[in-house]
């Protein structure tokens, strides 16, 4: 018994760092946004591939072989999100909006997007790790699951296990140490349980340059069984933090600075390095959940919740002077002919300055303070005159605030021994607050709130302002200005699901009704849209529904065969649905629900010692929506640009297997090769951003048969894993990646693009070419040992170093911008980033 | 059991406020201290202009110029062009970024790093960088534009802010916009007084006035005065400063085309045009009218080894079509003597004529000084002119030319003569004239 425990504990010690290194991975992808796109489409985040211990446990003494769509212990699913989460694999090629996330059976996702939106919670892996986790389609018990599958986080105090666990780790990735202690009680004599978990995960300088972070996060939860058939329990959790963003540039920088991992984000500012891009996140969430149990066979759970806090994403701001940003495609070398005075002045300045690679904050305060300025009739008061030195370049903060409340509630009944009956509903109430907020004047007195496109383009005054009732506002630290609404967002929804099985079929069918309505609300009106922008918009409303089935086919107690099919709408993402949400009540014209159709096939086996699961797959996601705003070079204005009849195509096999040779050897390989492909020609609308004018209708784009950018779509890795019987283990993994590209640039692939340009012209081929980067190889090593002391104290240590090779080469994502010069494609050319070089994780954990 | 104290639910929730009271909190940055921009030495517009010596002068040392910013990019009809000037001048700023400067601002502007040029014969500082060379000394200083005539205006005003009075587009502009705000392309359009003095009005077609249509009356305008190589052009900072709303002065029968012609007439004429002052420049005298009568040329003066003569010319480049252009040079009231006549001398260049004559002389004993549609003009035939078969610039004398024939008998008012260009298509036969004297 003595040796098991510490077999097992050496085991789940090794997940336990690979959890936590998966998380700590996680962070790769704060990057910073190009300027010429929306700050709202981040890039998606990769779902935690968390597995739990208790999971293994079960699998270990299960002899349940029905158990298999319940055990969360997949063989690709584990090894790839391990191996390939820093590449930024995505399972099927899915973003994150089709993988539901529950917490106690609330849907966590976020409402307006889609999007899990980790940081919420990010630094409770000892809370995360008691995960359920389905990758694909497959029935779930909390609700209906989404195609790309779902994850359920327990946080009933009671499901904790008892004891206390608390570690340290150091790395050099995005943080540097982290703290974390973790305690449960278990149901306790008198009927309470408690769980409480704190962390802290900080670094005075990530792995990029100028990317400070510090990262809190607490989780409570408390539990009282009132007698045997009821419990109520408060959950609250919070992760409040503050991260300083690296941004994507383009590889000339790169080169420049001689580095992939360039970050012109920072800068020197009396000699300390300041990062002008700062997230400073903290929305806490609330929820008492009533657990009630009739009978063995019957559960109902039933939860109300709050959430509410901050989300701000800092940057820089600038008003009638030249772009603080220092990679600004006038300030690179290449703005200039080559070997031109200019060329070299450039070359040598990027190189050797580095007041002229980073932001140059001093300079930024002194513009500021010597830019005196005189505003008449200032906040809209006649004759009211203010003189002082009107900030030039401010740091402001993009808010978005939540406000979210609602419940959630799922009944299950098992009617027999041989079939299950869930049925479920929500609702949600969700609100948030979007304007944009001075953070900092910069040596300033003051900000005033006027658009500078639109005083240039137009000869009155009235157009510029933001706030045309306040006219010429002058705002400060802590004002808001420039836009200032918030976008209602209301679901409601039924799900229900019957489960079914006979000896050799099991069966399920499950199907959804949701309604989801939202609105903008306005507290500015603004000088560009006076009877568009301000109030109350009309409500959007879409009623969407899911049907989905499934059967699983035992061959023989070690072999399966399973096939799922999906059908689902979706509404429209209510932050992509607004032409310029910030500005104006227009949504996108055709704004219409998503069609999905996916269905997946899979064989199967399970032996002790041999493990395999073959996918074939293919998800139709029809009828899509686009829509960005950047500066098109052509129609010389910031325009809004916005697609309908948008279609993505994925399709592929997923292959997974663990062999163990022997008790102590055991071998892993996975393989994933997709087609995730652009499978329509969206039709294009462009509008002014700043006058309600519609530059062009029904722009066909070119991009059927483009590849679906920002991800790797074929991926494999093989490993080998040694487990000593003296209580450690040690290993490593071979990752390839390869097919993967950028998301095309749509008005770069249109006939109005090409222009006059024939075949045999150099840009005809620069336009239409999706950008596409290099296959690349990496290698990880990990090992671990654990002690047990005294008979009950665990002592764990564990260390992976990823990318072991230090491959600095391997761009990992990135965008092509949507600016462009249709005569000269590499004036705006991608923005990329680079996987980190060699790093390492090192946890010593102490459990009791 | 021992329950340890440290793990009680009550310690675990104290944790946690500490760790949200730790959080949260974003560090703050020291401001960086004020830069302190030195003054040296303070030069003014007129002695700055005048370091420049037909080299490009690149400032490494401190010197400092006072200045107030005149005209500034806010309509879009400048770009990174901002005129400033003291009472000594005005310069035209070219600066490194767009945006920072402002009308009224009063500005010292710290010469180290900037580059003192002339641009087409346009003085400009070049490189500046407004956070760096500007310091801001106060806002709103009005400055009154200079009020001149068009004739007044000349090279000497470069950059300056003025209001020119008594002015109005020209017949062949009205109905036009300012530049072409379609297609963002710049465009000029001529402005002429009464005397048929012209200039150009040169609008940026990013400028928010660029579709507005050209006023059809005749009054003020209020521009800064820019010039490309020998062509002055005025540049409009805001619409609300083009007030013509007086009748024209031509266009007859609307009433108000009332002559102020107040040319002294002269008994004789000896003209040998020692008055030239820039090469190739349009010749300027108060008391000789150079009038464009289609197109936008007039007759210019040329300086060649010492002789100083005038030129008129349609030629813009090989083979390339001109539109009709006439030009007409006319002489000062003359008063006529008992047997007046008239010589001078002329040549030709690149003849290229066929059907139309380039060059005529012409007579009118009632011309009013202001519409020459108006006047009765004879052609003077009885003199020598250069043809096809002279030799290029070989000066043609007219000889002896008596003028009796072409005024009324016994006729003692004033009479004028006018030299008369005419070109077009392909037909830019180049004509110099040279010592008009009439006795």
């Amino acid at each position: 018994m003595y040796k098991f425990q510490l077999f097992r504990a050496a085991l789940l010690s090794g997940f336990v760092f690979w959890a936590l290194s998966v998380s700590a991975q996680q962070d790769t992808s704060q990057v910073s946004l190009a300027a010429d796109t929306l700050d709202f489409y981040d890039n998606p985040q990769m779902p935690d591939f968390t597995i739990s211990a208790e999971d293994l446990d079960a699998e270990l003494e299960s002899q349940d072989i029905s158990g298999i769509l319940q055990s969360s212990r997949d063989v690709f699913t584990s090894t790839a999100g391990f191996n390939f989460g820093a590449a930024r694999f995505r399972i099927r090629g899915y973003n994150s909006d089709h993988t539901l996330i529950s917490i106690n059976g609330v849907q966590v996702n976020d409402l307006e997007t889609g999007r899990t939106t980790w940081w919420r919670w990010g630094g409770l892996n000892d809370v995360t790790r008691f995960m359920t986790i389905r990758t694909g389609l497959h029935p779930s018990r909390y609700n209906f699951g989404g195609i790309g599958g779902h994850a359920e986080i327990d946080a009933r105090a009671s499901n904790f296990r008892k004891g206390t666990r608390a570690s340290f780790a150091a790395a050099n990735r995005t943080y540097r140490q982290r703290i974390m202690a973790t305690h449960a009680t278990g149901m306790m004599d008198n009927g309470w349980a408690f769980a409480v978990s704190i962390s802290r995960r900080w670094a005075q300088e990530g792995f990029v340059e100028g990317t400070p972070n510090d990262a809190y996060a607490y989780f409570f939860s408390a539990e009282k069984k009132l007698n045997e058939r009821h419990s109520i329990g408060l959950v609250t959790y919070g992760a409040p933090s503050i991260s300083a963003a690296a941004g994507l540039s383009v590889q000339e920088a790169y080169d420049l600075a001689g580095t992939n991992y360039y970050n012109p984000n920072w800068g020197f500012q009396n000699g300390e390095k300041r990062n002008a891009r700062i997230r400073n996140n903290f929305q806490p969430m609330t929820m008492a959940t009533h657990y009630y149990t009739p009978n063995r066979n019957t559960k109902l759970q039933t939860s109300v919740f709050y959430s509410f806090g901050r989300s701000g994403f800092s940057g820089l701001n600038w008003w009638d002077a030249r772009d603080p940003r220092p990679d600004f495609y006038r300030y690179l070398p290449s703005f200039y002919q080559e070997g031109t005075t200019e060329f070299n002045a450039a070359t040598e300045a990027w190189q050797n300055d580095v007041n002229r690679r980073q932001i140059n904050w001093n300079r930024l305060y002194d513009a500021n303070r010597n830019n005196l300025f005189t505003v008449e009739n200032a906040n809209g008061i006649e004759g009211n005159t203010v003189t002082g030195m009107r900030s030039k370049y401010i740091q402001d903060e993009m808010r978005d605030d939540l406000t979210w409340y609602g419940f959630n509630s799922v009944y299950t009944r098992r009617l027999n021994d041989r079939s299950r009956i869930t049925i479920g509903g929500s609702g949600h109430i969700h609100t948030t607050d979007n304007y944009r907020m001075v953070k900092d004047l910069l040596g300033g007195d003051f900000w005033m709130d006027i658009d500078q496109f639109a005083l240039r383009d137009f000869n009155n005054p009235d157009v510029a302002q933001n706030d045309l009732d306040t006219p010429n506002r002058l705002v400060g630290v802590g004002d808001r200005f420039g836009f200032d609404f918030s976008l209602h967002t209301r679901r409601f929804n039924a799900f229900s699901q019957y489960e079914i099985n006979f000896k050799k079929l099991d069966l399920y069918f499950g199907a959804d009704v949701s309604n989801t309505s939202f609105w903008r609300d306005s507290r500015l009106r603004n000088g560009r849209f006076p009877d568009d922008s301000f109030g109350e918009s009309d409500v959007q409303n879409f009623t969407h529904y899911g049907l989905k089935a499934g059967a699983e086919y035992k061959i023989t107690g070690r072999h399966y065969l399973t096939g799922n099919v999906m059908h689902q709408t979706r509404p429209p993402s209510p932050r992509f649905s607004y032409l310029s949400p910030r500005m104006r009540h227009e949504v996108i014209p055709g704004l219409t629900t998503e069609n999905i159709f996916g269905g997946d096939f899979s064989y199967h086996i399970r032996y002790p010692r041999f493990k395999m699961r073959a996918t074939l797959f293919y998800t139709e996601i029809n009828d899509q929506v686009w829509a960005r705003s950047f500066w098109h070079d052509e129609l010389r204005t910031l325009v809004n640009y916005s697609m309908t009849g948008v279609d993505h195509l994925h399709m592929g096999t997923e292959i997974g297997i663990r062999a163990n040779v022997s008790p102590t050897v055991e071998l892993n390989a996975v393989y994933a090769g997709g087609q995730y492909l652009w499978n329509s020609r969206p039709t294009a609308t462009i509008t002014r951003d700043n006058a309600p004018e519609i530059l062009a209708t029904d722009r066909t784009v070119y991009i059927r048969n483009f590849r679906v950018g920002g991800m790797p779509q074929t991926a494999a890795s093989a490993g080998l894993r040694y487990n000593s019987p003296k209580y450690w283990f040690a290993g490593f993994n071979a990752n390839f990646f390869g097919h993967i590209y950028l998301d095309p640039n749509p008005d770069r692939r249109t006939s109005e693009a090409l222009g006059n340009f024939v075949t045999d012209d150099p840009q005809w081929s620069a336009l239409l070419n999706q950008t596409r980067l290099d296959n690349h190889f990496t290698a990880d090593i990990f090992f671990g040992k654990s002690w047990r002391v005294k008979r009950k104290y665990f002592i764990n240590v564990n260390v992976n170093i990823t990318n072991i090779l230090d491959n600095r080469e391997f761009a990992v994502g990135g965008f092509e911008q949507l600016r462009y010069d249709r005569t000269d494609i590499d004036r705006f050319p991608p923005r990329l980033s680079y996987l980190f070089g060699r790093t390492f994780f090192a946890m010593v954990s102490f459990r009791f | 059991m021992k329950t340890n104290l440290i793990f009680t639910p009550l310690a675990w929730i104290v944790l946690v406020i500490a760790a949200l009271v730790a959080g949260g909190c974003e560090r703050e940055y020291d401001e960086p201290p004020p830069r302190v921009v030195p003054v040296g030495n303070v030069l003014n517009i007129e002695e700055l202009k005048s370091l420049y010596q037909g080299q490009r002068v690149r400032f490494d040392t401190a010197y400092s110029v006072y200045a107030v910013v005149v005209a500034d990019e806010q309509s879009g009809n400048l770009f990174r062009n901002i005129h400033v000037q003291d009472n000594t001048g005005a310069i035209v700023l070219r600066i490194n970024t767009p945006g920072g400067l402002y009308e009224g601002d009063s500005v010292r502007i710290f010469l180290p790093g900037t580059v003192l040029n002339s641009f087409q014969n346009m003085m400009q500082l070049d490189s500046v960088d407004v956070d760096i060379n500007i310091v801001k000394q106060a806002t709103q200083v009005h400055v009154e534009p200079k009020s001149v005539t068009l004739a007044e205006v000349t090279s000497e005003l470069q950059g300056q802010l003025l209001r020119v009075e008594g002015v109005e587009f020209t017949e062949s502009d009205l109905g036009r916009t300012f530049a072409n705000a379609e297609t963002q392309q710049t465009e000029n359009r001529t402005i002429t007084d009464c005397d048929g003095n012209t200039l150009l009005v040169r609008t940026s077609g990013f400028a928010n006035f660029a579709g507005a249509t050209v006023p059809e009356g005749n009054g003020s305008i209020v521009a800064v005065l820019g010039q490309f190589n020998n062509d002055l052009q005025l540049f409009i900072r805001r619409l609300p400063e083009v007030v013509m709303e007086d009748p024209r002065c031509t266009g007859g029968g609307s009433g108000g085309g009332e002559c102020e012609y107040d040319v002294n007439p002269v008994a004789q004429v000896a003209q040998n045009f020692d008055d030239v002052a820039n090469d190739n420049t349009d010749y300027a005298n108060p008391n000789w009218q150079n009038i464009n009568v289609q197109g936008s040329r007039r007759w210019r003066g040329r300086i060649f080894q010492n002789d100083k003569y005038l030129r008129a010319t349609g030629f813009i480049g090989q083979g390339a079509e001109v539109p009709p252009t006439e030009m007409w040079l006319i002489t000062p009231p003359v008063i006529a003597s008992q047997a007046p006549t008239l010589t001078f001398r002329s040549a030709q260049a690149f003849w290229s004529h066929d059907e139309d004559v380039p060059f005529q002389v012409l007579i009118s004993h009632d011309y009013d000084g202001c519409d020459t549609e108006e006047a009765t003009w004879t052609e003077i035939t009885n003199l020598n002119r250069p043809t096809q078969s002279n030799s290029n610039y070989q000066w043609v004398p007219s000889g002896n030319v008596p003028l009796t024939q072409y005024l009324p008998q016994g006729y003692q008012g004033t009479y004028h003569i006018a030299f008369k260009y005419y070109s077009v298509g392909t037909q830019t036969t180049t004509i110099d004239i040279d010592d008009i004297n009439i006795q």
